[in-house]
This record gives C-alpha cells, structure tokens and sequence, in this order.
C-alpha cells in the first residue's frame, strides 16, 4: 500500500553553523527540505557506512516512487537491537528525514516508525 | 608384532594426555577426549597451543577458481580444491554461476573492491597475518586491509545480520583451531570463476598445524539456499618465512580513484 | 584587570560569532589561559605480558573530544545539535569518561596558541581544497573511505572502537572504523625502503618504561586526500583560514609522526602526536588528549566496512557515479 508524501515547510530557523556540522549530510541533504515519507519496503540494504531501506511511496500525482532512505552505520543500528530482520519487506514503514539536495527520491532519516509504532531513532547524525 | 602395538600406545597416551591436559587447563569439564594423534611438533604459546603468531599465504590457483579448470590467458590452470570435484550447486545455480563467470570482469566484488568474504580472503594471492590471544585471534589481511576477529571466549555469535567477513566464534580442538562464521551476507564470491552463495551460507574452517611453517585448511560451506549438500574445500597455508616481513597495502579504492581522478583531468 | 576583561570580551564575542556565521579564526579561544603542556605523569604500572611488555591489550572506546572548547579538530560550535542521540550514545549507553583529574583541555598542545602552523603553500592549497568541497577529486579521504591515517584514525569519531593486541615482540591494533589496522615492530628493526609506502605508514615501536613510542613513516602519497587531521567532516561555510578545522591538510611524502601511547590508569591510554611534514608545516606540531576508555563489558567490535556501501553518498555529494569502475586484481 502506497501512502502520500507530506513535505512540510520549516517553520524552524536553522541556522547554518548551527547545524551544518557535517560536511556529507549538508552536501547531500538539505535540512531546509524536511520529508514525512511513508510506504511499503521493498529492500533493506544492511551496508556501510550506511544501511539504506527502500520504500515505494505515492507522490502527489498518485505515481509510485521508490525513495532511498538513508540510515546510520550497521553498527550503530545494530546497537540498538536492529537486526536483518527488524526490516520486513511488504512493511509499511514511517520516515522523518530530509529530502536530498539532488531533487531526487532520497532521504537521510532522522526517525523511523515501524508498523507496531515503535519509533526508532535512524542515528545518521555525524555517521563519519 | 612390536612396532604396531607401540605406535597405537603412543597415540592413545598422546590422545589421552592431550584431554587431560585440556581438562588441566580449566577448559569446560568434560572426559578426556581421545583425538587423533596431533603431528605439531612446532612452538607453542604460553597457553599451550600451537603459536599462530606471524604472516602465511596460500598457494595455488583457487583464488581464480576453486573448481579444476584448463589455463586461459592470464590465468594458470588448477586443480579443484573442491572435495569430489566438483561443487554441488542446486540446478537453478549452476547456470547462475555460470552466468557469474561470462560476466566476470564487471561482476566479480573483488574487483570494485569489495571485500573478499570467507573462506576466500584466506586464499587471495596476498598474505595474511594471524595475531594469536588466549580469547581472540585477530587476521589481518593484506588485500583491501580486511580484517576479522575470531572470538574464543565463548560468546554468542553475532546472528542475522550481515558483515562482509562475516562472525566468526573458535575454539580449539586439540591442536586444531576451529571457527565457524556466520552473518555473511550474499555478497561476495568464493574466486574470481563466479562461484557464489546466498545469506544462508556458514563456513566452518579448520587451521590444522602440520608443522611450524604448514597448516592444513579445510573450509565447509554450508548453505541450503544454493547447493545440494554441503561440501568442502582444503588447502595448505605455508608460513611466510622471511625475515621482517610485514604485510604492505593492497589499498584497492585508491585504485579506483586514481581511475576516476585520470579520467577527469589527473590527480587532484 | 583591564587585560583579563579583554581575553573575557574576546572569549565571549568569539562564542557567538558561528551563530551569525561569521568566521571563526580561534584567537582567543582559550589555548592562551591553559598552563603550558606537560605529559601526563603517570603512577600507574601495568600488568606484564608474557613477552615482558607492559600490558595495554583489549578493547578500548573514543573518549570524546573536549566540547565547546577549540581544537585544532573540530570547531567550538559547529556541531550538530543533540538529536536525541549524540554521535557517541548510540553506539553506547555511557560516554567514556575521563580519569580523574584529567584536565580538559585543547588537543593542539604545541604550539600553545593551539593553532596548526600551516606553510603559505599548504593554506593557498588548503583554501582551494575547502573552496572545491562538491568535487570528488577534492573530497576529505575519509568521506572517499580512504584510511585517514595517523593520527587521524585515533582521533574520536562515531561508533569508533579499538582492539589493542600484544604477542612477542609486536603491539598490534585493529581500528574498528574502516577495518584498519597497524602492525607495530618493537623488536628494533630497520624502517623500509621509501619506495614502500602505506595509506596508515609504515611503524616503528618501543617502549619508554611504560609508555609506548611509535615513530610512523612511509605514507602514501599518490592522491591528495589524505588529510592529516580532522573530526569527521569538513563544515560547509568556515573559511579555509580558520585553523581549528583541521581539514583540508593533505601531507607529503616527507610525513612523520611520532606517537606516545600512556596508560594513565587499568582503564585509560593517553595519547600524543608530534606531526613533522616540512613540506607543510613551518615547525612540527603536537596534539595530546586521553583517546581510549577501556569498553565496557559485553562490549563487541563490530564491522565497519565503509567503501562497499558510499557509491550512493558520492553520488549525491558530487554527482559522480563511481559504480562502473572495477580495479584488476591479481
């Protein structure tokens, strides 16, 4: 099942020392670009330095579209008791991120929901 | 009729002698286990054990294909390091295999750089060293300095997830240290030949020293999802004897790199 | 005191300036009001290996650098707010942390400004390097998961844990980030031929009573990535000036090192590194901080392979694709 996507305007001031503390998530991301994202999963990638999930999403003109959702390192998912099979695929998954700076289908996760609700922090914060 | 009668009292007071000494140890309480004779004459750690300690490289062909297969350019032909021959892939992955080896140059992981996996980092054509505790065994590998840590201290295995060198928990019995490694992903090859598996793949190694300079490997894969049975493959691992040697880079992304950078207008 | 009012005024003026981004140039950023470095003195004796060496093996964690004071590593405030998790608690429960009266203080003990004396040549290439931050080709090594070297391979950064092994006649040191390791002699031997070169350099070590001394030498040097210092990632938007960055620095094939490993307590190692490259550096410099916390029990070095999974990183900093190359191997 398909879900839409929900791109909210900042109504915080981020202020860019504040917050631009690492290179690679400003260079990609775009923290003026939050994202509410919510879709089926159709993979999970358990990679470094990132894993990465995906998930079919429906945009606004009721298109499906595979977003790839970046996450923290393996090992800091996994201390936090994630497994392989913490990922279903099928699962409807909740991300809050930041969309890609490219334009394209990719997020950086800041929090993840699973289907059971259980809010799990993605951990990408300054992953280098 | 000497001869015979003595050598079997020999073997079964050094079999005996090697479970009393175990159980001496303070290992977990069991009957002493009466092992096969241990040919190892060579030096030992304080713990008793046969001392790993140093860099080794395997000889041979299995890094470009661990089945038996003619020369072609650029490659020596080889015998199967498979035992029986040949490896029993399920019909479905025999021509995925084979569709692995005429895409080879482009889809073979090692080269992008990937990390070579288990049991096929222990037979690249780059050496390796063993650095030898009582509670972990820690190999460093020359290509793409992969690494991994063999954890003797009784510790659950790291299980469903997914490492490039994958898990790996030993123990030793007798003279022999045996790992097994799990959590390996489906993503690397066992050579450059395509030969594959899939996430269900466990590997069971055993280092049995013959000598100071030799071990006898034997690997066993063990994976439901790709072949028909599980099977082994064996080879020697020979002690690199030189002196101060020590293991030089094989950093395979700079490599990558360095392409790039080229095609771009040179270094940076 | 006129003067203490005035190191006051600056100190304050310098910890707003980042929020109104402006530059941050780490005069007066509290280096001057440190007493002068000296080692750590250390009455700690450490249990024996069976070789006879002071026995500083197992498993370690970073112990996080000093916050909000400047560092020749990473910017007084330009890191990320706390999101929930800081870089460090969500690989651990605890932070690591530091012995007993251990002062807190910057890791740049030498010179005491704290600043890094950079030849003319090496800011010109650092300011180009900074200025070129989209380009692959300019890129941090570390974000290309190139090894970062020493010593920025001990400098804290996330997840990041250590194995200290010991056997006859070497310390051994696998780097959980990236699946580095060193192998360090300490039997006295020759250094190699310069023409053998190492992305983590070539080690030579001894013991000093209960300290360990590990001269480095022999990097590589065929691409210009490896930046010698530096927390994680370069910041966007500080200038290329400013030397407590630490980015942007790549060495020469004239690089040293001369590290110090001292084990302060049963639970903590000190280190110090004396950077000589005369191709980049005016004088040699030092940082000195306590990095290794032993790690708490049950604690498991876990993989962290870096290349296999960056395509798509590099993708969306550069726009470069490097899916498509592939490197002969033997």
């Amino acid at each position: 099942m398909q879900r839409t996507i929900a791109i909210f305007s900042v109504g915080v001031i981020l202020l860019t020392a504040a917050v631009g503390a690492h290179h690679a998530f400003s260079a990609e991301f775009d923290q003026d670009k939050p994202v509410r994202l919510e879709g089926a999963l159709t993979k999970a990638d358990w990679t470094n330095p990132h894993a990465w999930i995906y998930i079919d999403v429906k945009n606004p003109e009721g298109k499906v579209v595979n977003w790839a959702i970046e996450m923290g390192p393996p090992s800091a998912l996994l201390r936090r008791g994630w497994k392989k099979s913490s990922m279903k695929v099928g699962a409807i998954i909740k991300v809050e991120g930041f969309a890609a700076k490219n334009g394209k289908e990719f997020a950086n996760a800041t929090n993840i929901t699973m289907p059971d609700g259980t809010k799990i922090f993605a951990g990408t914060d300054e992953p280098r | 009729m000497k001869k015979p009668i003595a050598t079997i009292g020999a073997l079964l007071t050094l079999g005996i002698a090697a479970g009393f000494a175990q159980a001496q140890r303070g290992a977990a309480p069991r009957a002493p286990v009466v092992t096969a004779a241990s040919t190892y004459n060579g030096p030992r750690t304080p713990d008793r054990k046969p001392d790993l300690n140093g860099i080794w490289q395997v000889l041979g062909t299995a890094h470009w294909n661990i089945e038996a297969h003619s020369a072609s350019e650029g490659v020596p032909a080889g015998f199967s390091v498979v035992e029986g021959g040949a490896i029993p892939y399920q019909p479905w992955a025999l021509a995925k295999r084979n569709e692995n080896f005429q895409n080879r140059l482009m889809a073979d992981p090692l080269r992008k750089c990937y990390m070579p996996g288990v049991p096929r980092a222990t037979y690249l054509p780059f050496p390796f060293e063993i650095t030898q505790t009582p509670n972990h065994i820690g190999i460093a590998y020359e290509f793409a300095h992969a690494t991994r840590t063999i954890f003797l201290d009784g510790t659950p295995h790291l299980e469903d997830l997914d490492f490039w060198m994958g898990d790996a928990r030993g123990k030793w019995e007798g003279d022999a240290l045996v790992v097994d490694t799990v959590s390996l992903g489906d993503k690397t090859w066992f050579d450059q030949a395509g030969n594959f598996h899939s996430d269900a793949l466990k590997v069971t190694e055993r280092f049995t020293p013959m000598d100071a300079a030799h071990l006898n490997y034997e690997a066993s894969i063990d994976d439901a999802k790709v072949f028909t049975r599980p099977w082994k493959m064996s080879m020697i691992i020979y002690r690199r004897l030189e002196k101060n040697l020590e293991l030089l880079d094989y950093e395979c992304a700079e490599h990558v790199y360095e392409k790039l950078f080229k095609g771009r207008g040179g270094k940076p | 005191m006129r003067t203490s009012t005035t190191i006051a005024g600056l100190l304050l003026v310098v910890l707003y300036l980042p929020t109104i981004g402006g530059a941050q140039d780490g005069r007066g950023a509290a280096p001057a009001s440190y007493p002068p470095y000296t080692r750590p003195a250390s009455t700690f004796v450490p249990p024996r290996t069976a070789d006879g060496q002071p026995d500083i093996s197992g498993l370690y964690v970073a112990i996080p650098l000093p916050r909000g004071i400047e560092t020749p590593l990473v910017p007084l405030s330009n890191r990320a707010p706390n999101r929930a998790n800081s870089e460090f608690s969500y690989s651990l429960n605890e932070r690591p942390k530091l012995p007993e009266g251990a002062q807190v203080r910057p890791v740049g003990v030498d010179p005491p400004d704290g600043k890094i004396p950079l030849t003319p040549e090496a800011l010109a290439r650092r300011k180009e390097i900074i200025a070129n931050q989209e380009k692959i080709e300019h890129l941090d090594g570390r974000v290309l998961c190139l090894a970062p070297g020493v010593p920025r391979s001990t400098i804290p950064a996330p997840v990041v844990g250590y194995q200290i092994f010991q056997k006859p006649g070497y310390v051994v040191i696998f780097y959980e980030q990236s699946h580095l390791y060193r192998t360090i002699p300490i039997d006295g031997r020759p250094p190699l031929d310069p023409n053998i070169r190492k992305a983590m350099g070539v080690s030579r070590g001894r013991w000093e009573g209960n300290v360990l001394v590990v001269e480095v030498t022999n990097f590589t040097n065929n691409l210009s990535n490896n930046w010698v210092i530096g927390a994680i990632s370069a910041t966007p938007g500080v200038p290329a000036e400013s030397l407590t960055t630490g980015h942007g620095i790549p060495h020469s094939n004239q690089y040293r090192v001369t590290e110090r490993y001292t084990p302060i307590d049963a639970n903590t190692i000190h280190y110090e590194a004396r950077l000589e490259d005369p191709k980049v550096f005016t004088q040699p410099w030092t940082i000195a901080y306590y990095a290794f916390a032993r790690a708490p029990k049950g604690y498991v070095p876990v993989e962290y392979a870096c290349f296999e999974g960056n395509d798509k990183n590099l993708l969306l900093m550069t726009n470069t694709d490097i899916t498509g190359i592939r490197v002969s191997v033997p």
